[in-house]
C-alpha cells in the first residue's frame, strides 16, 4: 500500500580501461550515463549512453531552474539560424515542482559549456549511439560507437592563434556547401561550441568538423581558425552516420 | 499532516470498532517520499453519497509513469462542508486496492478546485481509477474517531497508465545545402 515518488539518481563512477584493445572514451563523457535512466525511466543496462533533445515547438525557453516560474536563461527558436532543428544534449533530468519532467541540456550558446532546463513537453528525445573525441596534440579523431572504438581519424586544428578550444560540445548542425571545392570540402558539422577568439565571425564563430580541398596542407597540421578539418573521405562517412545531438570532447 | 488510507483493511477495522459512521482511512505518500502513519479517520455521513452529477474532469485520461494528470471540479463542493470548518478535496489515483498517489487540493469560495496529480513511476501500466471526495475538518476539533468529514464523493472517474514510451534511437542528420559560416 505504500505509495510514493522514486526519485532516484544513480550516481556512477567510470574508470578508463581498455575494451577490446580500444581505450574508452574520457570520463568526464560517462556523466551523461547514470541520468539516462531519467530520461528513458528504465536502467541503465536498457538505455543509451546518450540522449538527444530536439526542439519541438516554435520557440522554446530554456530556464535556470527545473520551473516554469524560474527565469529564462535564453529564448531559442524551433530551428537555428541555418534551419536545422534545434537540437541540444541532454545532460540529466528532474522532476519540476508540479511533477513535470525537466531536462538540463547543453546550449549552443556562448559560454562554451552553457546548460540550462527545458521541459519534456518542448522537446522529443531520441537516443545517441556514437561519440567523438578530439586530440588535438595527436591529430586525430576518434569515433566511439558505445563504449568501442570505430574509427581513429586523422584531423587538422586550429592555429596558435586561433585555437580548437577544448571542452564538451555537440552537433548542432549538418551543412552541405553548395561548392565542395573550398576549404570545407564535401560536409560540415556545426558545433554547440564557439572560437573563444574570433567572436566577430559570422554566425559568432561556431566551431565546425569539416572536409577540405587542401588534405596535404591541412590533415595533421595546425592550419585552421579552430575548425576541425577531416579528408573528404573521413567527412563523407561521418556525414552518413552522425546524428544531431553527438556528443564530441576536444582534449588539448 | 493527514495521513489516510482507502482499503479494505481500514474498513474491515472500522466496521469492528462498532461505529455509527464508517471510517475509511488512506495512506498519503508525502512527495518527499516519506510514507506516513494512518493518523487520520473519515467518517462517511450518510448524505455525503456520489450522485450522477457529482463529477469532476481529469485530463488526460491515459499517461505513462512520471506523467502529471490535471483533475478539477465540475460540481463544487458544498457549501455545508465549508461551514464545518476547513475544507479540502482528497484526490486519489488507485489500481486495485492500492493508492498510487494522491493529492490534498484547496477548495476556493465558491466551492470549486483544481490541482495535478502524479501518476507515480511505481504506478503499473493498466486500469485505474481516480477517485476525489470533499472533506471538512470540524472547526471545534473532531469528535472522538474523526478527524474529517466527507461532504461529497465524487463520481469515479478512469484513468489508463501507459507505458512507458520507450526512446528510438536517433538517424543521421540530414545535410542541410547551405553556404558554411564555420570558424574554418
Amino acid at each position: 500500500m505504500v505509495a510514493g515518488l522514486a526519485l532516484c539518481a544513480v550516481l556512477g563512477v567510470v574508470v578508463e580501461t581498455q575494451v577490446g584493445g580500444s581505450t574508452r572514451p574520457p570520463t568526464n563523457f560517462r556523466t551523461a550515463r547514470p541520468e539516462s535512466n531519467i530520461v528513458s525511466g528504465q536502467s541503465t543496462q536498457s538505455g543509451f549512453d546518450f540522449y538527444a533533445a530536439t526542439v519541438r515547438v516554435p520557440t522554446v525557453v530554456v530556464r535556470a531552474l527545473p520551473d516554469a516560474s524560474a527565469p529564462a536563461r535564453v529564448v531559442l527558436g524551433g530551428h537555428n539560424e541555418n534551419g536545422v532543428p534545434q537540437t541540444f544534449l541532454v545532460k540529466g533530468g528532474q522532476r519540476g515542482p508540479d511533477g513535470g519532467r525537466w531536462y538540463r541540456v547543453l546550449l549552443p550558446i556562448r559560454p562554451n559549456g552553457s546548460t540550462g532546463w527545458v521541459q519534456s513537453s518542448d522537446v522529443e528525445v531520441t537516443g545517441i549511439d556514437y561519440q567523438i573525441v578530439i586530440h588535438l596534440r595527436a591529430f586525430r579523431l576518434d569515433l566511439f560507437e558505445g563504449r568501442q572504438l570505430r574509427r581513429s581519424m586523422p584531423i587538422g586544428v586550429g592555429t596558435d592563434q586561433t585555437p580548437t578550444p577544448g571542452g564538451e560540445y555537440y552537433i548542432k548542425e549538418l551543412l552541405k556547401p553548395p561548392d565542395p571545392n573550398t576549404v570545407y570540402g564535401d560536409y560540415v558539422f556545426g558545433l554547440s561550441g564557439f572560437s573563444n577568439v574570433l567572436t566577430s565571425w559570422p554566425q559568432g564563430g561556431v566551431l565546425g568538423i569539416h572536409g577540405t580541398n587542401d588534405p596535404a596542407h591541412s590533415i595533421g597540421h595546425q592550419v585552421s581558425h579552430g575548425c576541425i578539418r577531416l579528408t573528404n573521405q573521413d567527412i563523407d562517412q561521418l556525414a552518413g552516420l552522425l546524428p544531431l545531438g553527438t556528443p564530441l570532447e576536444v582534449e588539448p | 499532516m493527514d495521513s489516510l488510507e482507502y482499503g479494505r483493511g481500514a474498513v474491515d477495522r472500522a466496521a469492528r470498532a462498532g461505529g455509527i459512521v464508517r471510517k475509511l482511512a488512506i495512506p498519503v505518500a508525502a512527495l518527499t517520499g516519506t510514507v506516513l502513519a494512518v493518523v487520520g479517520t473519515v467518517s462517511m455521513v450518510s448524505a455525503a453519497g456520489a450522485s450522477p452529477a457529482d463529477t469532476f474532469r481529469r485530463t488526460p485520461a491515459a499517461g505513462p509513469p512520471g506523467s502529471s494528470v490535471t483533475v478539477a471540479s465540475v460540481t463544487p463542493c458544498p457549501a455545508t462542508g465549508r461551514a464545518l470548518g476547513s475544507p479540502v478535496v482528497l484526490v486519489g489515483l488507485i489500481q486495485g486496492d492500492h493508492l498510487v498517489s494522491s493529492a490534498q487540493l484547496p477548495i476556493s469560495a465558491s466551492g470549486r478546485w483544481q490541482g495535478t496529480l502524479l501518476v507515480p513511476q511505481s504506478a503499473t501500466p493498466g486500469s485505474a481509477t481516480l477517485q476525489a471526495s470533499c472533506l471538512s475538518k470540524p472547526p471545534s476539533g473532531p469528535p472522538e474517531g474523526l478527524s474529517s468529514i466527507k461532504t461529497l464523493t465524487y463520481d469515479v472517474r478512469s484513468f489508463t497508465v501507459t507505458a512507458q514510451p520507450s526512446v528510438r534511437r536517433a538517424t543521421p542528420a540530414r545535410p542541410v545545402p547551405a553556404v558554411p559560416a564555420t570558424t574554418g
